[in-house]
């Protein structure tokens, strides 16, 4: 039974993070995907692995609010803009270093959220979840209507992320043994950046304001009368997961090197919502495989344009069956079929599959 | 003066039908219990097959059967997607729904394409009435109209018939109701059906002259949320005056705010007033108190 890690025999065992050998192997094929996914894949793909885990680093931060403290909040798009726009503040119109953008935008983006996180004192369910939109119509004001900062409708560049005078997306040479392209180091760097706040947020988890969110997502009332302090655990989840915008948000502006107000509406907070719920609402784990999930979607699509006719692939103003659309139709039918038949998302299914595996022949 | 009463005029043309519109969203809430967010969508797709409908057919026709398909989408939607989230979290029912108007924005983009598709009450025209300088353009007059004529139906319904009664039942104490034997899921059906039959006939003014049925309808609708939250989520009669009071401050707002705020405040305007609501009375103007218990 040591293998399947189902019982510890020894203290060790117990005490260890990963039990048994399959957890082993499972830990480094995922290390193994995250180093060969850039370096073997096409720069389409690569370009779509970046996206997901700055996706991922997003949605990590609506995980806390939602997922851990169940804040709904419709309006997350708009800390990622907050994050996007200090960052291209600082950095091109300031031009200062990255070290100060990327921490500040995250600041940036928390002080927003606890300006937002008193709204959810007095309101719950439906009222919070208008609210956020009200939060996001009106940063989509002042992003229309700020046009020095914005560029307005037509957007506007966004900082470079230079290191030591060196850009993030020119080659780099590693030690003489490999060439890495721009996508590729964006990919290491960010892929980084995912891991510590990965683990920042599974550990918050179980810290004292951790359990203090689970039980206010539970129920807020009940935490009130067993004593955890209501205020600051709701205030602190939207500030935290604004903070988590606000970074991927800088990120997102920075490999984008392009940004236009309009793409930071409902649809983007739709998006996190989708990656945490397709992911498995509560599971850090979930965040990434959902975020990878949501952003590869269209890239499946597109690849199996080759062996399904009827789908197009150039989009068209008229209509018909093209990637766009498909794609799109298959992102919300994912969202509808997961609620429906399987709540915990993609991590339960898996979770499902590993339990019938290990405990085999014994399984139901 | 003549401008004043101008605006008010055209504020309370939109806000009629931002008032149809919350009144499709606070009607499935409380026959329900479920918040569909893709009732934009509803309101989009009714609008659209009035006006590629009517390419065909007579104009009346097509919206009865712009009705029909909306209802039986409603229905097919509340039965097999929505009421096996039954006594879920209202998190996840919201993400339900939000799903659906992502399928419903797509579906539409394939169907009909992104273009605008021109008016859906073309027949009405663009002729205007003149009082007193006071232009009244005959789709305002009928769109006007039309609510009033939709709320007093709906409150003869609520008030006077035995499905109505029923369905207030319900929506106060399900429980208590089936007791009565009254069939909690007809209710809910009769609700999203309800609905249906309220997003074709907001769609067909939302897509009126001057403005088109085009793709975007799905997120004008959503307007229609602060009118829904400056009534209180559960109350007919403040979704028709939040839908009012949406469509007055945008239209006055946008005449005498031009120069304040780069010319778009008014579109923010609601939800600012919502806020404002919301900081004095947590459930709207009319909604009810929750009474929470440990």
């Amino acid at each position: 039974m040591t293998t399947s890690g189902l019982i510890a025999e020894t203290y060790r065992q117990e005490l260890a993070l990963r039990r048994g050998r399959a957890a082993h192997a499972g830990t480094l094929v995922v290390v193994a995907l995250a180093v060969l996914w850039p370096l073997l894949l096409s720069a389409r793909w690569q370009t779509a692995g970046v996206f997901a885990l700055i996706a991922a680093i997003a949605a990590m931060g609506l995980h806390i609010t939602t997922g851990l403290a169940g804040q709904v909040s419709l309006g997350h798009a708009a800390f990622v803009a907050i994050g996007v726009y200090s960052a291209v503040w600082m950095g091109v119109d300031q031009g200062w270093a990255w070290w100060i953008w990327l921490p500040a935008s995250g600041l940036a983006a928390a002080v927003v959220g606890l300006f937002v996180g008193p709204f959810a004192l007095r309101l719950r369910g439906l009222y919070l979840a208008v609210v956020t939109v009200a939060l996001l119509s009106v940063t989509q004001y002042v992003w229309g209507v700020w046009p020095d900062l914005t560029g307005g409708f037509n957007g506007r560049s966004a900082q470079r992320w230079d290191v030591r005078g060196h850009s993030l997306f020119s080659e780099l040479d590693v030690f003489g043994i490999i060439t890495l392209n721009g996508n590729q180091l964006f990919w290491f760097v960010c892929l980084a950046i995912l891991t510590v706040m990965a683990i920042g947020a599974r550990n918050l988890q179980r810290t004292r304001p951790g359990r203090g969110w689970a039980a206010i997502r539970d129920r807020d009332l009940a935490a009130a009368v067993a004593g955890v302090p209501i205020t600051q655990a709701k205030v602190s989840a939207f500030v935290v997961g604004a903070f988590f915008g606000g970074i991927a948000g800088a990120l997102l502006a920075a490999f984008q090197s392009y940004v236009v107000p309009e793409q930071f509406g409902l649809d983007l907070s739709v998006r996190y919502i989708a990656i945490i719920v397709i992911g498995g609402l509560g599971s850090v784990a979930g965040v990434i495989v959902g975020s990878f999930f949501v952003t590869i979607l269209p890239l499946i699509i597109t690849s199996l344009t080759g062996l399904l006719p009827f789908i197009s692939e150039r989009p068209s103003t008229s209509g018909g069956f093209t990637v766009d659309l498909a794609s799109a139709f298959v992102y919300g039918l994912a969202i509808v079929l997961v609620l429906v038949f399987e709540p915990r998302g993609l991590m339960g299914l898996w979770e499902r599959f590993r339990d019938v595996w290990r405990t085999w022949p014994w399984s139901r | 003066m003549v401008k004043l009463l101008q605006l008010v005029f055209q504020g309370l043309s939109l806000g009629s039908i931002y008032s149809l519109i919350a009144l499709g969203f606070v009607i499935v809430f409380k026959g329900s219990g479920v918040f569909n967010f893709a009732h934009g969508e509803f309101v989009m797709g009714g609008a659209y097959i009035v006006v590629v409908g009517s390419g065909r057919l007579p104009w009346g026709a097509a919206i009865g059967l712009s009705c029909a398909v909306l209802v039986v989408v409603a229905l097919v939607c509340e039965r097999f997607l929505l009421r096996p989230m039954l006594g879920r979290p209202l998190f996840a029912v919201i993400m339900v729904t939000l799903g659906l108007s992502i399928m419903a924005r797509a579906l539409a983009a394939m169907l009909w394409g992104v273009t605008d598709r021109g008016n859906a009450a073309a027949p009405i025209g663009r002729n205007v009435v003149r009082i007193e300088g006071v232009a009244l353009p005959w789709v305002g007059i009928w769109t006007i109209a039309t609510a009033a004529v939709v709320v007093a139906v709906l409150f003869w319904f609520f008030q006077h018939t035995h499905y109505g009664l029923a369905m207030r039942a319900t929506a106060v104490h399900q429980e208590a109701a089936a007791a009565q034997g009254i069939d909690i899921r007809r209710m809910f059906a009769l609700s999203w059906a309800i609905a249906g039959v309220l997003a074709v006939a907001g769609g067909i003014f939302l897509g009126a002259f001057p403005r088109q049925v085009g793709p975007s309808m799905g997120f004008v609708a959503l307007a229609a949320l602060p009118a829904i939250i400056i009534g209180g989520f559960d109350s007919l009669p403040g979704a028709i005056v939040g839908g009012l009071a949406v469509g007055l401050m945008q239209v006055v707002g946008s005449g005498y705010l031009g120069d304040f705020g780069g010319g778009r405040f008014h579109e923010v305007l609601p939800y600012l007033v919502m806020l404002a609501v919301l900081a004095v009375r947590p459930f709207g103007l009319f909604g009810s108190h929750d009474v929470e218990r440990v």
